[in-house]
């Protein structure tokens, strides 16, 4: 029998979750542009949670109602994505910190050749999907977060919602990878996160924030 | 299906040929151009009574893929012995704006898109 990789429905319902927290957003952001971008940002974490939950719907073990998230008594999503971001700056340190992990994990999907699973090629084609979408999340948060941490006004809650996700951020990544790499996803381990840590910690500099 | 093949050389099968004429028909809801000129379709197959058609999306978050889904099958379902159309979607190559054809493109930028 083909059992549904667990650290998958994680990595799905942590899209799913981010969607629904970029969705709060929609209609609060800092101004027109930001909203837009929300919207179009919300509908792409919601498609890439909805292509991987689609492909677990062929585990004979598979939830009940995978594409009806509401019908899921419990998430099993990253829980730093389980309250409302405060502000916007924990918007931004979202997209930032936790979306990038999340794509770097798709990106070394894509650049592992592991032995061929059941879920592979479709995990393989659906990485190399969102790692393309996800371009642009990347740039729109490394903007943001330039722009936020210029500020005088909004620099120290930059900080702060850095610091807040930061440590789950990275305690996330640990997990996924040592997860993916168990099942046989990775062929390497420990690597996902530094390279994350390196990234975020020469973006921060570049910011003039401090890593926490 | 495995392989996939360009448009272009389905264009050339003989048995695929009215299939593709037939999916010129069907629109994407999104912008004035078929299915076929958006670049939107990787492979098309007949074997026998049933097609087999390989299919991507711009996006994955694409608010239109089940109206596009059902009015291909609609749409290959009136060609003469067509019984049954099976779809996959395909993400990877992921889709870009040179998936388009030049027919495609041209009418794109006589809209005044940037293609």
């Amino acid at each position: 029998m083909i059992t549904q990789p667990t650290w998958i429905v994680q990595l799905a319902d942590s899209k799913y979750l981010l969607g629904r927290r970029f969705s709060e957003w929609t209609n609060r952001a800092p101004a027109l542009e930001a909203a837009v971008a929300a919207a179009a940002m919300t509908q792409d974490e919601f498609g890439h949670a909805r292509g991987l939950y689609a492909m677990l719907q062929n585990a004979p073990d598979a939830p009940e109602a995978y594409l009806e998230q509401e019908r899921r008594a419990q998430l099993s999503g990253a829980p730093i994505l389980e309250q409302p971001f405060r502000n916007w700056m924990e918007f931004i340190a979202a997209v930032g910190l936790f979306d990038r992990a999340m794509t770097l994990t798709f990106e070394a999907l894509l650049d592992a050749n592991p032995p061929t699973t059941a879920w592979s090629d479709p995990l393989r084609q659906r990485a190399a999907k969102i790692a393309q979408e996800e371009w642009f999340h990347r740039q729109y948060g490394a903007g943001w977060l330039r722009q936020l941490a210029a500020q005088t006004k909004t620099r120290d809650a930059m900080q702060d919602a850095v610091k807040r996700f930061w440590q789950p951020t990275s305690d996330w990544l640990a997990a996924m990878e040592q997860a993916a790499f168990a099942d046989g996803a990775l062929t390497g381990n420990q690597i996902l996160r530094q390279r994350w840590s390196d990234e975020t910690k020469t973006l921060l500099t570049q910011c003039g924030l401090t890593t926490p | 299906m495995t392989n996939l093949q360009s448009p272009i050389s389905n264009l050339q099968s003989p048995e695929t040929q009215s299939l593709w004429t037939a999916l010129q028909d069907v629109t994407d809801p999104e912008f004035p151009l078929s299915v076929v000129d958006m670049g939107l379709i990787y492979g098309l197959q007949r074997e026998g009574e049933t097609v087999c058609v390989q299919l991507t999306f711009t996006a994955m978050g694409c608010p239109c893929m089940h109206f596009i889904v059902d009015d291909i099958r609609a749409r290959l379902l009136q060609e003469p012995g067509v019984a049954n159309v099976q779809m996959e979607i395909v993400w990877d190559p992921p889709w870009t704006k040179n998936r388009l054809t030049a027919k495609g493109r041209e009418r794109l930028q006589r809209l005044g898109m940037v293609v």
